[in-house]
């Protein structure tokens, strides 16, 4: 039995030890969790615009992947898997929710500006381009910026939760880049 | 974190991410960690694994204690069925359909509803757009808003039942809806005709409509990922690697005929490009012929296999494990079995390292070109570390935009590159391989914009080269169930 340790200023440590050993082959759901709830956080706070929302749909995924993690072939990809399930619960809070538009991710850049009122200033001119540009984008393109921008998820990543080849991603990715840095040229 | 470009940063300098208070995160601890202890508490002292193996065998002897061994298989068989041309369905007793085709035309533009299967389940509408311009679709009008109303069913009592909700089925007591379209799905506003009514009638099924069961291989199946092979440059088919990854993952027996379901497993799929030349062998090596079901045969057939791989409901979410589906029928006969089914696919990756929107060669245009019209190139490009020849441009025209198709011969290695007109920067690009499994590949790459540019052509990369890294073959091997 390695050495076991006890953080008792986590809530999730108490009432279990676990060793090192343990921890190498099947990661604690107390660490994955606090590993990734910031970052679950801003994404679906980024789809619903408001934190009452974004509380509840990142603890309804935190509780499904802890029902169902029994159901992940390989904990290597647990982020990915994570991340589909708060994109599902998200899509599901909008079609219950159907009179409830989802936000384009424009507006988010455009109420999320520097408190700084110069940089803001300089922000909004550039946001407004942005927002001329932007509302062109496809549900799946705004995903695309969401998970790499906002989670700031790998490419290998992103490509399993939209379930696209990596390639595919990187080369559609670009492209809406591309696309988008050439209209905010013009 | 991999790193960002200056416009990734560019687009995030306005974004100042939302933290989350942290009593909430502090209270969503310890509820998961209350969770966890009642979870493990509540486990039985039957491993995971083992409940797997137990629950379908107990499932299997109430079964044969309830309605005797003859009944046994006959029920298993009513948990799916596979109704052509339909769908699936889980009970086949309450199916409706839609009484008949019903189309609405309106400025030239023709939409119906082709055919449906309702259930209290379950509902699915075949829709079928004909002569919608090409003009209307989103991408090519950029900045203009995209229909994103979504259709539904406007019930006779005013109700409506939306399409994603299409999938939790129709009351039986509903014998007739509106089919609602408000504006067509990815076609931009107000650039194909909007506000689509189709009357649509739900009977019951005929008696004798066919309806066949469908059954999972090994819908548990635990697949070992195939040792990988060091990325090798494929010079002869020999090198190629053969890896089983390839699954029968469903099959619906017909009266004559076998349909089944191929995919691969997700985590093989990073970086791998079909080369569609699927072929099937009995055990003496001998090819055996198979068909591609029809296009409706197929759409059920992927409901079913979606159904049952969707473990956790996420197939909109992209948390499926298996993908590329590959459907086949291969007829009844007296085969020397097992079949071995296999299928070429090309691991590839994209050159990072070679820059973009350098100019890589140039060309010169003089007059009023037209469609057809080649301008010679012959030249000899390094990209990276691998070669392209680039044989020539053509003049050329995709849906109204008009552009010069380049012509290359990538080598063994390279298969497509994105070229981009330096001085006529444009985000509409056409092309693509000709023929994936002829090497030399052989592909064309286009900028489309209006009007075409003449003069001096500067030509740069708007895309970096896609390398081929090796030849994988999947492979599966199956036989039919024994009787």
């Amino acid at each position: 039995m390695a050495n076991s340790t006890i953080d008792i200023s986590n809530p999730l440590a108490q009432g279990r030890i676990w060793d090192k050993e343990e921890s190498m082959t099947e990661t604690n759901f107390s660490e994955l969790y606090r590993r990734h709830v910031n970052k679950i956080y801003y994404y679906i706070y980024s789809r619903v615009q408001n934190s009452a929302d974004a509380e509840d749909l990142t603890s309804q995924t935190f509780i499904t992947a802890l029902e169902t993690r029994h159901k992940l072939r390989d904990e290597k990809k647990f982020t990915p898997w994570l991340y589909s399930i708060a994109r599902n619960k998200t899509n599901d809070h909008f079609r219950r929710n159907s009179r409830r538009s989802e936000l384009p991710l424009e507006d988010e850049f455009l109420t999320n500006q520097s408190p700084n009122p110069g940089e803001a200033m300089l922000n909004l001119e550039r946001m407004i381009d942005l927002e001329r540009i932007m509302a062109s984008l496809k549900p799946i393109e705004q995903e695309y910026l969401r998970l790499r921008l906002i989670a700031e998820l790998p490419f290998a990543e992103i490509a399993q939760v939209l379930n696209m080849s990596e390639p595919s991603l990187k080369k559609s990715y670009y492209r809406l880049l591309e696309r988008l840095q050439a209209q905010a040229e013009e | 974190m991999e790193p960002k470009n200056a416009f990734e940063e560019k687009l995030l300098s306005g974004y100042k991410k939302p933290e989350p208070d942290p009593n909430f995160v502090n209270r969503l601890e310890v509820q998961l960690r209350q969770k966890e202890i009642n979870m493990e508490s509540q486990k039985s002292k039957v491993g995971f694994r083992w409940a797997y193996v137990f629950a379908p065998l107990m499932a299997l002897l109430i079964l044969f204690f309830a309605v005797g061994p003859n009944k046994v298989i006959a029920q298993l068989q009513t948990w799916f069925n596979f109704v052509p041309g339909l769908g699936v369905v889980e009970n086949p007793a309450n199916i409706r359909i839609v009484s008949e085709p019903v189309y609405q035309t309106q400025e030239g533009v023709t939409v119906g509803i082709k055919s449906g299967l309702i259930t209290p389940d379950q509902a699915n509408f075949e829709v079928e757009l004909i002569n919608v311009p090409v003009e209307a679709m989103w991408s090519n009008n950029p900045g203009e808003p995209i229909c994103d109303e979504m259709s539904y069913l406007l019930l006779p009592d005013g109700s409506k039942i939306f399409a994603d909700a299409f999938q939790f089925g129709i009351p039986a007591e509903v014998t007739e809806a509106t089919y609602v379209m408000p504006c067509i799905d990815m076609r931009s506003r107000g650039k194909a005709p909007e506000n689509w009514e189709l009357p649509l009638k739900f009977i019951p099924a005929p008696e004798d409509m066919e309806t066949f069961a469908i059954t999972f291989p090994d819908p548990m199946v635990t697949i070992e990922k195939a040792e990988k092979q060091e990325p090798v440059l494929l010079t002869e088919e020999s090198n190629a690697n053969v890896q089983d990854i390839l699954e029968v993952l469903q099959v619906v027996e017909k009266p004559n005929s076998w349909l089944l379901t191929l995919s691969i497993l997700h985590e093989h799929l990073h970086d791998y490009i079909s080369h569609g030349k699927l072929q099937v062998t009995d055990s003496n090596g001998d090819l055996v012929a198979y068909s591609i079901p029809e296009p409706d045969e197929w759409e059920a057939l992927n409901q079913s296999y979606r159904k049952t791989y969707d473990h956790l409901g996420m197939w909109d979410a992209g948390g499926s494990y298996y993908t590329y589906i590959e459907n086949i029928e291969i007829a009844k006969k007296d085969y020397a079995f097992p079949l071995t089914i296999t299928n070429v696919y090309d691991h590839e990756t994209i050159d990072l390292s070679v820059e973009r929107n350098v100019e890589l060669f140039s060309f010169d245009v003089e007059g009023n070109p037209q469609v057809g019209d080649r301008i010679e190139i012959n030249k000899t490009l390094q990209l990276g570390e691998n070669e392209i020849y680039v044989d020539y441009a053509e003049v050329d025209t995709r849906a109204g935009w008009s552009g010069y198709s380049i012509h290359v011969d990538g080598g063994d290695k390279i298969s497509d590159v994105m070229f981009i007109l330096l001085d006529y920067p444009s985000n509409k690009h056409a092309g693509g391989i000709l023929d994936r499994s002829v090497r030399p590949f052989q592909f064309v790459t286009m900028s489309l914009l209006n009007p075409l540019p003449t003069g001096h052509i500067r030509v740069g990369l708007a895309q970096e080269p896609n390398v081929l890294l090796e030849v994988v073959i999947a492979r599966a091997v199956w036989s039919p169930p024994t009787p």
